[in-house]
């Protein structure tokens, strides 16, 4: 199977083969982390998902604190739109802990005005 | 009061370019027209930031965040909701006019490092024919609205140009609920990351069509739908294949250009391929108190770059202040036509250290090898196994061996 690693800008052609001993075999990945994304993406993909919520000042900026099951994507967007930001918020807070019981947590990662 | 350094606008560019000329014992003052530093990063909510420089996959508010807490350590001057108006050359000392929501002020530094971004071609800087109806926006105003201030653009979008904002924006406004109908593409290649053709439309089934152009827009009041038609090898639109999609939004994302309306009346040596001006190797324009940095030199595809370059300008900016950088011979790099151009184009000779030469290619090559030469001698060499258009390259050199010419060559 062909992919593109999504792990950094350079984006590189994985080629992804599966053996009959069930060994998966990347290549074409430039640096270690290709090799992860490569089996990764073909046995239980993940993404990391960011997204924002509404505040009465603007909005805070949000994202999973690692990349989550891409399965579970538009339920993830979807429990935030239906979480409230709690007063003063702080760059770095934990929005929702163990998310679906995933242990991925959503993190503030921004704070915004708008004027 | 006469600051050493004047740095103008708080971007990764101008936040690095703060902190490293307030290390080299500068008074400096950051002048910034938002309410914060941050710049760009600020919107970019979604997460490829940082690996180059942190090792850390972070967002761009989260990588703006981390040079700010650098920034809040130094002992400097911070500007907010202040914008240049005016830079005026007088002689030993540059003289700024700023105006912020209290009043006009006039500044005067004994360098300026010039850090004001790039902004976005506007929908009139590619002719669309039709109606102008409410609903055209530019990608990165679109992710403003949605990302900062938290309000949806439209329904069902189509988006023109295959930049990466655009490929970026198509998944967030699919996160958002809305349709995104396609990305057309006048070129017949992708104009973004491979990552993000892959991770921001394959992942959404959202089509990306090359060689199709948006040719006119419908609708009175607000886009009722654009006809696209394909482009033959000239780029010329084949009217007989048009179609009319129908949607509420045009997105645009068709190309970014360096913010340089207050550097165009200033005395100094532009080039016509970045659309901003030449610099040395210090980031050191052609008026030599005038430095400048990050994409209002050229337009960067990573923050990573932008940050260090940013580095590199401030110091030598606080170091030009101080007397410290003494004038010396400069040759120009001259390259093959492989290359777009080089960042610098003047380079010092019997120097020491190194340097980083960027740089673009005019089209993707395989298995290149990418070479620098003095006196006929290669001193800087590295294998490439793909160099592309839509990504910035870079080599370093060695500065002690260059000898009286400099050129830089792809091996293809
Ligand atoms: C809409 C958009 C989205 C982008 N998305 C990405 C992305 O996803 N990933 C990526 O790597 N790169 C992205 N880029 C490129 C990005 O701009 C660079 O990576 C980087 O942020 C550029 O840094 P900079 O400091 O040069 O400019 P900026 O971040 O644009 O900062 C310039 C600053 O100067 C201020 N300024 C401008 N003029 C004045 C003035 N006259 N007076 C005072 N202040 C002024 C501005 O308010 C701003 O804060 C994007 C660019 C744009 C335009
Ligand atoms: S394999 Fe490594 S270098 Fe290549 S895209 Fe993935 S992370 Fe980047």
């Amino acid at each position: 199977m062909k992919l593109v690693c999504i792990r950094c800008p350079r984006g590189c052609n994985l080629n992804i083969t599966k053996k009959s001993n069930g060994q998966i075999i990347v290549t074409g990945n430039s640096c270690p982390r290709g090799e992860e994304y490569g089996k990764q993406e073909i046995t239980q993909p993940k993404r990391t998902i960011t997204t924002i919520q509404k505040t009465d000042f603007g909005t805070v900026s949000l994202v999973t604190s690692k990349a989550i099951d891409k399965n579970l994507y538009f339920d993830v967007l979807k429990k935030i739109k239906n979480t409230k930001v709690k007063p003063n918020p702080q760059v770095g807070d934990v929005f929702i802990k163990n998310i679906f019981k995933t242990k991925v947590d959503i993190i503030i990662s921004g704070i915004h005005m708008c004027e | 009061m006469i600051y050493d350094v004047a740095v103008i606008g708080g971007g990764p560019a101008g936040m690095a370019a703060a902190i490293s000329a307030t290390k080299e014992g500068a008074k400096v003052v950051l002048i910034e027209r938002d309410y914060r530093v941050g710049g760009i990063l600020n919107q970019c909510i979604h997460n490829g930031f940082g690996l180059a420089y942190f090792g850390a996959e972070l967002t761009g508010p989260q990588y703006a965040k981390r040079w700010e807490d650098e920034l809040k350590k130094q002992k400097l001057d911070i500007k907010l909701n202040t914008t240049l108006e005016q830079i005026t050359d007088c002689k030993k000392l540059v003289e700024l006019t700023v105006v912020s929501n209290k009043n006009v002020e006039k500044i005067k530094a004994k360098s300026v490092v010039l850090s004001m971004g790039c902004r976005e071609r506007p929908a009139g800087a590619i002719n669309l024919c039709g109606t102008r109806p409410a609903g055209v926006f530019s990608a990165g105003q679109a992710q403003k609205f949605v990302n900062i201030h938290g309000k949806m653009v439209g329904k069902k979008v189509v988006i023109l140009g295959s930049g990466d904002i655009g490929l970026i924006m198509a998944r967030r406004l699919t996160c958002e609920g809305a349709k995104v109908i396609g990305v057309y593409e006048i070129m017949s290649k992708c104009g973004g990351l491979a990552r993000n053709v892959a991770q921001c439309l394959n992942d959404f089934n959202i089509p990306l069509h090359l060689s199709t152009t948006v040719v006119e827009v419908i609708g009175e009041k607000r886009v009722e739908a654009v006809v696209v038609a394909p482009v033959d090898e000239n780029l010329k639109p084949i009217l007989e294949k048009k179609k009319i999609i129908k949607c509420d939004t045009l997105l645009l994302s068709v190309g970014l250009i360096p913010e340089n309306d207050l550097i165009q009346d200033f005395d100094i040596e532009f080039d016509n391929v970045t659309g901003s001006a030449v610099v040395n190797e210090y980031f050191q324009t052609s008026n030599s108190k005038i430095f400048i940095c990050g994409n209002v030199l050229h337009v960067n595809d990573l923050a990573d770059n932008v940050s260090r370059e940013g580095l590199q300008a401030g110091k030598f900016a606080a170091l030009f202040a101080k007397n410290k950088l003494i004038p010396q011979n400069t040759i120009t790099i001259v390259h093959d036509n492989h290359i777009k151009y080089t960042v610098p184009k003047y380079i010092h000779t019997n120097s020491t250290g190194t340097a980083t030469i960027s740089f673009r290619v005019d089209k993707e090559y395989h298995q290149v090898k990418i070479i620098a030469k003095s006196n006929n001698e290669i001193i800087s060499q590295k294998p490439s196994p793909v160099v592309i258009a839509g990504e910035m390259q870079s080599l370093i050199i060695d500065k002690s061996k260059i000898k009286n010419d400099l050129s830089l060559e792809i091996e293809v």
